[in-house]
């Protein structure tokens, strides 16, 4: 609850400010109508899949960002997450008779309590261990999928459910989705958005910053990080779901090390903390591995590498950095506070 | 599973391990001196193989008519051509962060872990490449164990290169320096160490190390192809922490170690399940004893 409240309240404050600032978000609204019309504009029988999977993709940014833009931890295991979501769906839809709605939450919990189970003893070492570590679990649920083929299908993956439907609508081809698809992101966008300015947000900035600092303060420096972890992985929980719905298959191929490599990527290319460059590396990811591969074969995996490294050395903060706003005063004492406040060019 | 059995699966654990640890060498080099897991070694180690293919072809019926000739100088041109590799690898995409958040130049070494594979994989069309056949391939019986020419030669060379690597890190003036930067990365500047040179020497011994590993690989198993970097990698990593990271011997103690539990795998488990091993080890050393076999550094370096 408080979360909502306190995205309800960013927004407000974001819609309040004045200045050069508006520009930018009608540019950014503008944008976001384009992308959610785009593939009935240009027309999804083109790349049906591509408009879907961006919006996917930009969810795992998303969750991703929670974990290391937030909360300043390298996870290199995170399509675990997805692959969790992916299976328990498949699983409800071809053996209990589930519908995608049904198991969305189910898949969403299932992968928090991994994340929990994984985590707990995960999170005790620190920085670079903390990634090989995650890389390490990644690896075994990778292998799992491949070998545990009762509940997994083995290396062909599980497929053959029925389409969800809504309200009478039946979810077919992959552009059915894209709405769904959509909102998850856009639910996924404003609650992170409010995560980060609520006091679990601040907590883990102060974690990324100095962690003995955060401590120092009386931040349970463990707990704080776990829960960064779950609230992470909820979204690549969600979006492994809808992917397999939308694929109508899961096998292992999807959550290899590269797939949770790229959702990293995504987030270092976009901007670290910053969810309008989360969402953007998401999209850039789909549009070189889908779009241009179709016309550049594997030289595209050639390409995101080095425009990763790229954006690593030449722009270290991403493509869209996360600049926080400096605090605000609850109650200027002077004038002059006020104006330092708000930049010195308009009154309250 | 019987007494010979047992043997003859320790001492293959023992000739693929020689090979892990001698990747090793780079993982726990580096890190000992700037503390970054360079997951680029992984890519050098299949880039050494590729090369080593490579330069066999060159040769050509030179290498057919003196082969044991011709994988002298496949080892040499592969090692020496990816410490250049190794050379451009750290000038391009570390030494500009050196002073940036830990987390940056680890997210850098990803990403030319995947540009050099990536670029491999175009390069050879993600098409197998087969390694000459040097050595006979006919076994020798060694009293309850077999083992090829090839597999011997594998584990000398590995180890005595290993061998040499800690002598020169113990006795030579150069290692006295890295030692001194791991010991104190600030201090030793000021003791008239150029730490950048020294930094870069590391990198290139790392990746000639990973190619020699590379092309013994290849000779050992006859292919090559453009993912092997990607396990061989973390094989090679887990070996590094196993036996210590920053830990010079450590390297040659976890290869040995990983290669046996692995080679052990492969007779008890089921296929798929071979790999995960690997992953096993990995997770249970970092959660109880992540200064490693010998200990030397405990991971409290975010």
């Amino acid at each position: 609850m408080n979360v909502i409240v306190a995205s309800l309240r960013e927004l407000e404050a974001l819609s309040r400010r004045t200045g050069s600032g508006r520009g930018l978000r009608v540019g950014v609204g503008v944008i976001c109508v384009a992308f959610a019309l785009a593939p009935y504009v240009l027309g999804g029988s083109y790349y049906p899949d591509i408009w879907t999977d961006m919006a996917l993709w930009g969810t795992i940014g998303v969750g991703l960002n929670v974990v290391i833009g937030f909360a300043g931890l390298l996870d290199l295991g995170y399509m675990a997450f997805y692959a969790i979501g992916g299976y328990v769906f498949a699983n409800a839809a071809l053996y209990h008779g589930f519908t995608l709605w049904e198991t969305l939450p189910l898949g969403a919990l299932l992968a928090v309590v991994a994340s929990a189970i994984i985590g707990f003893p995960t999170l005790r070492v620190r920085g670079d261990y903390l990634a090989i570590m995650t890389l390490g679990f990644g690896g075994i649920v990778y292998y799992a999928a491949q070998n545990l083929s009762a509940i997994t299908g083995g290396y062909n993956g599980l497929y053959g459910w029925h389409n969800p439907t809504l309200f009478g609508h039946p979810f077919i081809a992959p552009i059915d989705f894209y709405p769904l698809a959509l909102a998850l992101l856009l639910v996924a966008a404003l609650v992170t958005m409010g995560l980060r300015s609520s006091r679990l947000g601040r907590a883990w900035a102060s974690i990324k910053d100095d962690e003995l600092a955060a401590a120092s303060s009386g931040i349970g420096v463990i707990r704080y990080k776990l829960y960064a972890y779950m609230l992470g992985s909820v979204w690549a929980g969600l979006a492994g779901a809808l992917f397999a719905a939308k694929d109508q298959l899961v096998s292992p191929e999807s959550f290899t090390f590269n797939a949770s490599f790229f959702a990293v990527a995504v987030v270092v290319l976009g901007g670290m903390g910053s969810i309008a460059g989360v969402v953007l590396g998401g999209v850039l990811y789909v549009v070189i591995a889908e779009w241009l591969s179709a016309y550049t074969g594997t030289l595209s995996g050639v390409i995101f590498a080095a425009l990763l490294l790229l954006v690593v050395l030449v722009r270290p903060a991403g493509l869209v950095p996360y600049r926080p706003k400096p605090p605000r005063l609850r109650r200027p004492a002077t004038r002059a506070a006020a104006d330092l406040e708000t930049g010195g060019d308009s009154g309250p | 599973m019987s007494p010979s059995e047992i043997l003859q699966q320790i001492v293959n654990g023992l000739v693929v391990g020689s090979v892990y640890g001698l990747i090793a060498l780079g993982y726990t080099m580096v890190y000992g001196i700037i503390r970054l897991i360079n997951f680029a070694q992984g890519a050098l180690y299949e880039l050494g193989a590729y090369l080593g293919v490579a330069v066999f072809g060159l040769l050509g019926t030179f290498a057919t008519r003196n082969p044991i000739l011709g994988l002298v100088v496949a080892v040499i041109c592969s090692a020496l051509a990816t410490a250049a590799g190794a050379y451009l690898v750290e000038r391009v995409a570390y030494r500009p962060l050196r002073s940036a958040p830990p987390l940056t130049p680890l997210v850098s070494s990803l990403a030319v872990f995947f540009l050099v594979i990536s670029i491999i994989q175009v390069v050879t069309g993600a098409q197998p490449l087969t390694y000459p056949q040097v050595l006979s391939p006919r076994p020798w019986n060694l009293g309850p164990v077999t083992l090829t020419p090839t597999e011997v030669m594998i584990a000398v060379v590995a180890i005595a290169l290993m061998v040499a690597v800690n002598f020169y890190v113990q006795h030579t003036k150069t290692g006295r320096a890295m030692r001194a930067i791991a010991a104190n990365t600030r201090s030793a500047p000021l003791m008239g160490i150029n730490t950048t040179r020294i930094v870069t020497i590391t990198f290139m011994l790392g990746g000639a190390m990973a190619a020699v590993a590379g092309v013994l690989f290849g000779i050992n198993y006859g292919t090559v192809t453009y993912n092997m970097g990607e396990f061989g990698g973390l094989v090679a990593f887990t070996a590094a922490v196993l036996g210590g990271i920053g830990n010079v011997p450590g390297a040659l103690v976890g290869g040995l170690t990983v290669g046996v539990f692995s080679s052990f795998a492969t007779v008890v488990l089921p296929n798929q399940w071979q790999e995960a091993v690997v992953f096993g080890i990995l997770i249970a050393v970092l959660a109880f004893r992540p200064q490693g076999i010998l200990g030397e550094r405990v991971a409290d370096r975010a």
